[in-house]
């Protein structure tokens, strides 16, 4: 076989697969619904595909835990090799989709200068479909206030095809297993 | 008004039978909330949990939602099991009977389908603290009785145990049923609300901080929705749909 036919074989390959949606049926890509990213652009879960990804919820006007959430994925990426990072996608998905919309994502991204090329922020139409989402992550989260939750500590690593590698549900953890489980997919 | 008759006929076609009771604004007394109350909506729900004839229907014209269909993030391999083939109950013992091993995301998608949703745990609980229309038996005696009762084989009917004072029947006595809302934080202590919470749940000096300390059956569905996952099905946790009334 010729090198471009090769090419071409595989490139038809990928895209069939991706747009046939056949991840794994324990794939969190099974998830369907469409979100909004910090620039206003609608994506599935499934867009993430083909990337490692480092996944946690939060909302972004928390006081005391989110900014915890978020430092310790800030921590995580440091921990990757060049390679590794060049390819991950950190997605932060909110669980306050009333008062988390694309430009108070875009804001909190440009304030704490995350990496525009790998860091996502996702926001919901509605509280049912961020549940949904919690719900296959067996993440809890509860509305307290006005603009405050109550909700569990998630950072996750999954492959490339939407699998989970790797999950660490407290603060303060060590990283290692999820390093290695990014840092393996190469 | 044509969309309102001809849901009204769709979700009379699907639940066969199963007429939604009208239930007032009111409040109840979560059981965490030291002695706060807690306002509820009014609210339709169905009048008996979904039976397994309801949900034969479903699953004939969802394909995805059959077994051996359903994709493992959103139902285990024991969802079903206890029907015949993925499309027949293929028990006539059975088609009344709520409809247990069911996943939380197939409860949803269901509800969804008739274009209502799981009830919350504060409309759920506000439901729970009425006993018998006919004053006979009070609930806590009702609740612990069935709780002390091992789980029967075949289950009973829907309309066995009794209907409250809004017609609603089998709240307590027949199954443990779904909650839209399930995945609260109450008790997983991982975040720093939880563990002051799991505290007062769990800690005998921290059960007076609950709204009745002796309320055991309040702490018994509580304790049993945290130790649930969205894909996890049950030999008794079943559920009906609530639709939420437009203001």
């Amino acid at each position: 076989m010729k090198k471009w036919m090769v090419v071409a074989w595989v490139a038809l390959s990928l895209s069939a697969w991706a747009t046939a949606g056949e991840f794994p049926g324990d794939s969190l890509y099974q998830i369907k619904s469409k979100w909004t990213d910090q620039d206003g652009k609608s994506v599935t879960l499934g867009d993430l595909s083909g990337h490692p990804v480092i996944l946690s919820l939060v909302y972004l006007t928390c006081g005391y835990l989110c900014p915890t959430v978020i430092s310790e994925v800030r921590a995580l990426e440091k921990l990757l090799d060049p390679a590794t990072q060049a390819r991950v996608k950190i997605v932060l998905v909110s669980f306050d989709p009333d008062h988390d919309r694309p430009a108070t994502m875009k804001r909190y991204q440009k304030k704490r200068a995350l990496d525009p090329s790998r860091w996502i922020f996702l926001t919901g139409k509605n509280d049912a479909q961020v549940r949904e989402l919690a719900a296959t992550l067996d993440f809890k989260y509860q509305k307290t206030g006005k603009r405050d939750f109550s909700h569990s500590f998630l950072v996750l690593a999954l492959d490339e095809t939407g699998r989970t590698l790797a999950r660490v549900d407290k603060a303060n953890q060590p990283k290692d297993e999820l390093v290695a489980a990014l840092s393996v997919r190469r | 008004m044509n969309w309102i008759l001809s849901f009204l006929i769709f979700s009379g076609n699907l639940a066969s039978g199963a007429d939604l009771k009208s239930v007032p604004e009111g409040t109840y007394r979560p059981l965490l909330a030291k002695g706060k109350t807690t306002p509820v909506a009014a609210f339709q729900i169905d009048e008996t949990a979904v039976t397994n004839s309801d949900f034969q229907l479903f699953v004939k014209s969802h394909p995805e939602w059959r077994r051996g269909v359903v994709k493992a993030l959103f139902a285990d391999s024991k969802y079903l099991h206890h029907w015949r083939t993925g499309v027949e109950v293929g028990d006539k013992s059975l088609e009344k009977a709520p409809v247990v091993n069911v996943s939380w995301f197939a409860a949803k998608a269901y509800c969804e389908s008739r274009q209502m949703r799981l009830p919350t745990v504060d409309e759920w609980e506000y439901l729970a603290q009425f006993g018998p229309e006919s004053g006979k038996g009070d609930v806590k005696s009702i609740i612990l009785e069935w709780y002390s009762a091992p789980t029967p084989e075949v289950l009973p009917n829907v309309r066995t145990t009794f209907s409250n004072r809004f017609g609603v029947w089998d709240v307590h006595g027949l199954i443990w049923e779904w909650n839209y809302d399930f995945n609260t934080a109450f008790v997983t202590g991982e975040s720093r609300g939880d563990t002051a919470l799991e505290k007062s749940m769990f800690c005998g000096s921290g059960a007076v901080g609950a709204a009745d300390p002796s309320d055991y059956a309040a702490f018994m569905r509580f304790g049993f929705r945290s130790s649930l996952k969205g894909n996890f099905t049950v030999a008794n946790l079943g559920f009906r749909c609530v639709k939420e009334i437009q203001k």
